[in-house]
């Protein structure tokens, strides 16, 4: 056993609270980059006068963003769902998630 | 300096806030909790003395009983864990994304003169310290050839800049505690410091702000933390000397250093290996000499809840000797080597830093 693996002992009583609160832990850290992002690029965008908030509601996203974000969404996804099955981590396994926006 | 990209800035903040709100909000209400049962009196005053190893277990299983009757206590330890995995899951990819930059700097910068830096690829490296992938960093001291930048651009700025992880109290500034702890030498114009475990240059940085004329000497037994003091240090002409051994056997004459410091590597090491590295200082120092130590404070010196939280840190956060650590009294093993002038003292709440320090009779 690595010394960076989990311990058996649950912290919240039972290994699937456990696993829920990861979960929990990783959907509230995902909330904040996010909005963190949304807010820097609001600033950024009204500070060069490129586009206002209704520009933002109406658009609907098209070819490589759409992509792109379909990408970024299965990132999410696999981060979160996957949290409570990531039991340990490597060098390597980390270094992979570089490219992550 | 390289910054983040925002993904990776934007989730070391966040486990700042979330450390900071666990180690505050949620440890205040378990401290709270604590106070409110009717055994904590008992604990209280049965904690307070020195006791075997053993004896300490013992003591700290039914005082880990009662603090976990805490709801917000279970919580404070689950994010506790959560943050200190993620800090390595989040900067390391981070900093990854900006390798290519990093390694540009590194190469501009990498020192010309590598005289002050003596590593030793034949050293031994001792059975307790291989394998260990300290505080849940993979890999371990030597496990990333980025560890500098992602404690200086990352994890330090944006996560321990909050304080609120192991003895270290929340809102803590671990630099300035540093300084302090240095400020408790009483020999005032020392010419030779060694610094026993330095790792990088982050003490002896200091000690070159209070000491700008002394010879400065640390030893280690991680390449990449002595690489990454050399080349913090020759960067910023601190001059000191960067040497790979073992602090049970360095390679400083006899009576040669008029100072000694020992800064949070006594939690590191089994309490057989700290008995020999305090025999090994009082050999180094010159009568008249002083040794300091900072380490995570004494079982006997924190309150129940304090110390079962301390004694979470030996099978939670990749530190093997912690509660070993704990359970011994630094002072005695100092006076037992020979050292006079001992006390020990803290000099914030929580009990940290807790300095131990000794003189070599003159």
């Amino acid at each position: 056993m690595r010394t960076v693996d989990r311990p058996e002992r649950p912290y919240l009583g039972q290994k699937e609270l456990d696993d829920l609160m990861r979960m929990n832990s990783e959907l509230l850290a995902e909330l904040w980059i996010l909005r963190d992002r949304v807010t820097v690029l609001e600033h950024m965008l009204q500070e060069k006068s490129v586009i206002d908030r209704k520009q933002l509601n109406e658009y609907v996203p098209q070819g490589d963003l759409a992509k792109e974000l379909e990408r970024e969404r299965a990132a999410l996804i696999e981060r979160v769902a996957g949290a409570p099955h990531a039991t340990s981590y490597t060098f390597e396994s980390l270094a992979r998630q570089a490219d992550v926006g | 300096m390289i910054t983040l990209k925002q993904r990776g800035r934007a989730g070391l903040q966040f486990l700042g806030s979330l450390q900071t709100f666990s180690s505050s909000t949620l440890r205040d209400i378990a401290e709270q909790d604590y106070a409110a049962q009717p055994e904590a009196p008992e604990l209280a005053e049965e904690f307070k003395s020195d006791a075997r190893p053993h004896v300490w277990q013992d003591r700290l299983r039914r005082a880990r009983d009662v603090v976990e009757r805490s709801k917000a206590y279970r919580f404070n330890r689950f994010y506790q864990r959560w943050v200190g995995e993620q800090n390595y899951i989040r900067a390391i990819p981070a900093v990854e994304a900006r390798r290519t930059e990093w390694q540009a700097i590194a190469d501009a910068k990498k020192p010309k003169d590598t005289s002050r830096l003596q590593l030793n690829p034949n050293l031994e490296i001792p059975s307790w310290y291989e394998g260990v992938e300290w505080h849940l960093e993979p890999g371990g001291w030597d496990g990333y050839d980025m560890t500098q930048p992602m404690f200086m651009a990352g994890i330090g700025p944006y996560v321990f800049v909050h304080g609120g992880y192991a003895a270290v109290d929340v809102f803590a500034d671990i630099r300035s505690q540093r300084g302090r702890v240095l400020d408790q030498l009483r020999v005032s114009e020392p010419k030779r410091i060694y610094e026993v475990g330095c790792g990088g240059a982050t003490t002896l940085s200091i000690a070159r702000q209070k000491f700008p004329n002394a010879e400065l000497i640390g030893g280690d037994l991680s390449p990449a933390l002595l690489r990454s003091g050399h080349f913090m240090s020759e960067m910023l002409g601190l001059n000191i000397t960067f040497r790979q051994e073992d602090g049970c056997n360095v390679a400083e004459q006899d009576n040669s250093v008029d100072v000694v410091i020992s800064y949070a590597v006594h939690h590191e090491m089994p309490p057989v290996v700290t008995e020999k590295v305090i025999r090994e200082m009082f050999r180094i120092l010159q009568p008249g000499g002083e040794m300091i130590i900072n380490d995570p404070p004494p079982f006997r010196a924190v309150n129940p809840l304090q110390a079962v939280v301390l004694d979470w840190d030996t099978d939670n956060r990749a530190e093997p000797f912690f509660s070993a650590a704990a359970s011994i009294n630094l002072a005695e093993i100092m006076r037992d080597a020979g050292f006079v002038d001992v006390d020990e003292f803290a000099l914030e709440k929580r009990g940290y830093p807790w300095v131990t320090r000794g003189r070599k009779p003159a």
